[in-house]
């Protein structure tokens, strides 16, 4: 980006002041463009935004962001005098760009985004830290049990247990955690054909027994405004759909309508909790970023 | 009535007990869980297929068919996922030296061919070997793959990521064996043909591939039983059999895909894959005319090609490399100029493009499309006084006194078979325009591809005209449909969901390659 920069102030003709046109066509997010656009015009000395789109002819540069399966492309053309234009190029890698979070509420019910990997998640629990203690993030991947400590703006690794073998091997492995506020250095997990139980203050291997227990399809959340108790689920749809965490009454039929929505950037794949039920965690599939995203899900008291 | 039950005690932060409560509801997230189990039953436009990458032709049209197929079977070291990221696949981890020319892979333990054998580094290395680009050579060291390249690579893992480059072990009876989702039932050659003559009248006999699930694959057991991959189909009757219920998934051809959108068929479209376009012969004395070459690329009428023409279902086509795979294709353009081709033809010899002396035009694929296309072209440079003979390579033994004759202008299809711009940009250069040599060294820079591409098309010795997308119908019951948007289909991640639960999918909306 610097590097364009540079050279395309090296192209302009000197002591002329120029603007330049910058178009982002749905390369990177809007706010991504405006930041990558503030650091080209500082480092060419070219004045950003000087052109009105209605007379886009008047600057001596048009940069332009286009997306390839792989990279973000910067095409610069450049006025430099002669009958042709000069083009400079660069290419950024797009898995290089940091993920921005994608954030959206409904009045009635809030999502905090904690945290996002791009390995797979299947369920994930929020501990609120209580008298003192840090909060704590317990993500169950394919691989592996990994808590996570709050340490001021950042989650730091405090724990890692691999699993075995035979949660890695499947296509779509399944695993809930249930965490206890009176156990809380304690976790169960659920997998198909097995719980185990694993011990979140040191690292002794799983202790499971086979057994089948039912696939959780929710999660209670009760509201701290009102004590009501709510049950909160997803819309439903496969991989490639976006969806909706849904409130309702917890008698609520099937097809009972939602009281409150909350949109989320692609398929909910758990909910859980860990905080008493005062405030749930759900994990998703983020289909804008390819991101696994975890949520701490609450309900807000007034509008 | 939902089923609530009392399941445990949870501690709220004043002590206070909470019941903790486990719904047994049948819905809510139960409807993102997939389905193991069914059979796939899958329709291609392809008369014959292969699934040994080695006899794949690059930019051939069939080579998206079989390169599909393959992914059933093979792996690769790395893939793309839709947001740009490399992912490791047969590889775990990758690096390379300051200069981009040395690359090492760590391979992934633990993982089999379907025959339960050990994937090893040398293995990996023998299947890679024969399908590396001139300047790359690949050998096994300990669990690691070492490329070797003459020239900085940086797009080395875009190579990988895409095209033939499957890792594969050869047998003793020659079939191959792989380390992916499905196997081939049968593969005792690795490809089949209908051996349908596709020009004959009456029904063809398709033929049929069976795919099993690959109960060892390391990322898992697909969720589908068995894939049926029926080829050789003719595109209305693809599309016939999966509105009746007799496919689930059928290859669309860009001319029925409007009846599709119709009859609120579920369409997917890739993003613009195959680039349709013109090359003169260079040994011809007609076309050593620069006016000639440039008369004749201003006279074509792009627009009404692919709107009119192609429905809408195709993109004009300025540059040889599409936008979304250079991201600079728009810099190119392509308009007509008809003021500017009347200028050129009154400066022409006489005995070029005359009425005695046409230049022939040869169709060299076979198809509706590339005979609209070649009718089109002859339309377009006939109104400009410029004579044009059209005749089809094929169908030779039709035209009669044109059978043995040279073409001045071929009419030709590239399907773009690599993520790597600056591969594909040489490939196209190489194989298909014979003649013309890209310059070797640094077209991985977008810069030097960029120049080198403008070369050629302002020489004019080929005009792109349009890119056409490749098309698929999908039944309602196919879940998890990801296809990545350069065409690949990911069908190990595909499931069936039973008549019975299948929720209602928008009809008749075209599904994009790229998601939200």
């Amino acid at each position: 980006m610097r590097e364009l920069a540079r050279r395309v102030s090296a192209e302009l003709p000197r002591n002329k002041v120029s603007c330049m046109n910058w178009t982002n066509h749905e390369a990177v997010s809007e706010a991504r463009s405006q930041q990558w656009k503030g650091m080209f015009a500082e480092e060419s000395q070219i004045k950003a935004g000087d052109s009105s789109p209605a007379s886009p002819g008047n600057c001596a540069v048009n940069v332009d962001l286009h997306k390839t399966p792989t990279q973000i492309v910067l095409t610069a053309e450049v006025e430099n005098g002669g009958n042709d234009k000069g083009r400079l190029f660069a290419a950024i890698s797009r898995a290089g760009i940091p993920v921005e979070s994608v954030g959206a509420s409904t009045p009635r019910m809030e999502k905090e985004l904690l945290w996002q990997q791009r390995e797979r998640i299947l369920d994930a629990i929020f501990v609120r830290g209580a008298n003192g203690a840090t909060d704590r993030l317990i993500v169950l991947q394919k691989d592996a049990l990994v808590v996570y400590e709050r340490q001021g703006a950042e989650w730091k690794a405090s724990l890692t247990k691999p699993l075995s073998e035979a949660s890695m091997t499947q296509r779509a492995p399944r695993g809930e955690i249930y965490y206890s506020l009176d156990q809380p250095d304690r976790v169960k997990i659920v997998f198909a054909g097995k719980s185990c139980q694993a011990n979140l203050s040191d690292a002794s291997p799983f202790n499971c027994q086979a057994g089948s227990e039912a696939a959780r399809t929710g999660m209670l959340l009760i509201s701290t405004c009102d004590s009501g108790t709510w049950w909160l689920r997803a819309d439903g749809g496969d991989l490639t759909m976006p969806d909706r965490l849904e409130l309702v009454q917890p008698s609520a039929q099937k097809t009972e309508a939602s009281v409150a929505e909350l949109p989320v950037p692609g398929p909910v794949l758990s909910i859980s909790s860990g905080e008493g039920l005062q405030a749930d965690t759900a994990v998703a599939f983020n289909l804008a970023t390819g991101n696994y995203e975890v949520y701490r899900v609450a309900l807000a008291c007034g509008e | 009535m939902r089923c609530i039950e009392l399941h445990w005690l949870a501690a709220s932060r004043g002590g206070v007990a909470l019941l903790a409560i486990l719904v047994c509801a049948q819905a809510l997230l139960g409807s993102t869980k997939p389905r193991y189990g069914g059979t796939l039953r899958v329709e291609v436009l392809a008369q014959s297929i292969s699934i040994d990458p080695r006899a794949w032709k690059p930019g051939s049209r069939e080579f998206g068919t079989n390169e599909r197929l393959a992914a059933l079977v093979f792996d690769r070291l790395v893939s793309v996922d839709s947001y740009g990221r490399f992912v490791g696949q047969l590889a775990t981890e990758w690096s390379h030296d300051a200069s981009s020319r040395r690359w090492q892979f760590a391979l992934r333990p633990g993982v089999k061919f379907s025959d339960g054998a050990a994937l090893t580094a040398a293995a990996a290395a023998t299947s890679l070997m024969p399908l590396l680009p001139e300047g790359v050579q690949v050998s096994a060291s300990g669990d690691d793959l070492i490329f070797q390249c003459a020239e900085s690579r940086p797009d080395l893992l875009e190579m990988l990521a895409s095209g033939r480059f499957f890792i594969y072990r050869m047998q003793a009876d020659s079939s191959l064996l792989g380390t992916g989702p499905f196997t081939l039932d049968g593969n005792a050659k690795n490809e089949k043909s209908t051996g349908n003559d596709p020009n004959a009248a009456g029904i063809s006999t398709p033929v049929v591939s069976h795919f099993t699930a690959n109960e060892i694959c390391w990322a898992g057991r697909p969720f589908l039983d068995k894939i049926e991959v029926f080829y050789g189909i003719p595109p209305l009757r693809a599309l016939f059999d999966l509105q009746a219920g007799r496919a689930d998934l059928v290859e669309l051809a860009p001319d029925v895909v409007r009846r599709a959108n119709q009859s609120n068929v579920r369409v997917w479209a890739s993003l613009p894959v195959t680039l349709y376009l013109l090359r003169f012969d260079s040994t011809q004395s007609q076309t050593a005319n620069d006016q000639l070459r440039e008369a004749l690329a201003l006279s074509l009428d792009r627009a009404t090609m692919a709107g009119v023409l192609l429905q809408k279902q195709a993109e004009p086509a300025a540059a040889l490399l599409p936008q979304w795979l250079s991201g600079y294709a728009f810099l190119f353009r392509a308009e007509m100029d008809l003021d500017r081709v009347k200028q050129l033809r009154a400066a022409l010899p006489s005995n070029v493009a005359g009425g005695t002396s046409p230049l022939r035009l040869q169709t060299d694929i076979l198809g509706d499309l590339a005979r609209l296309l070649a009718e089109r072209v002859t339309v377009n440079v006939r109104q400009t006084g410029i004579a044009v003979q059209p005749f089809n390579k094929a169908g030779a033994h039709d035209a009669g006194a044109h059978a043995q004759e040279s073409a001045d202008l071929h009419l030709f299809a590239w399907r773009y078979s690599t993520l790597s711009p600056a591969e594909e940009l040489r490939g196209l250069a190489k194989a298909a325009l014979a003649g013309i040599n890209v310059a070797e060294g640094k077209l991985s820079e977008a810069d030097r591809r960029y120049v080198e591409e403008r070369k050629i098309l302002e020489e004019r010795k080929v005009i792109p005209l349009v890119t056409v997308p490749d098309y698929a119908g999908i039944a309602a019951n196919v879940r998890d449909w990801q296809a990545s948007s350069w065409g690949g289909w990911r069908l190990a991640d595909v499931w069936l969901e039973p008549p019975a639960t299948q929720k209602n999918v928008d009809a008749g909306y075209t599904a994009p390659g790229v998601r939200p």
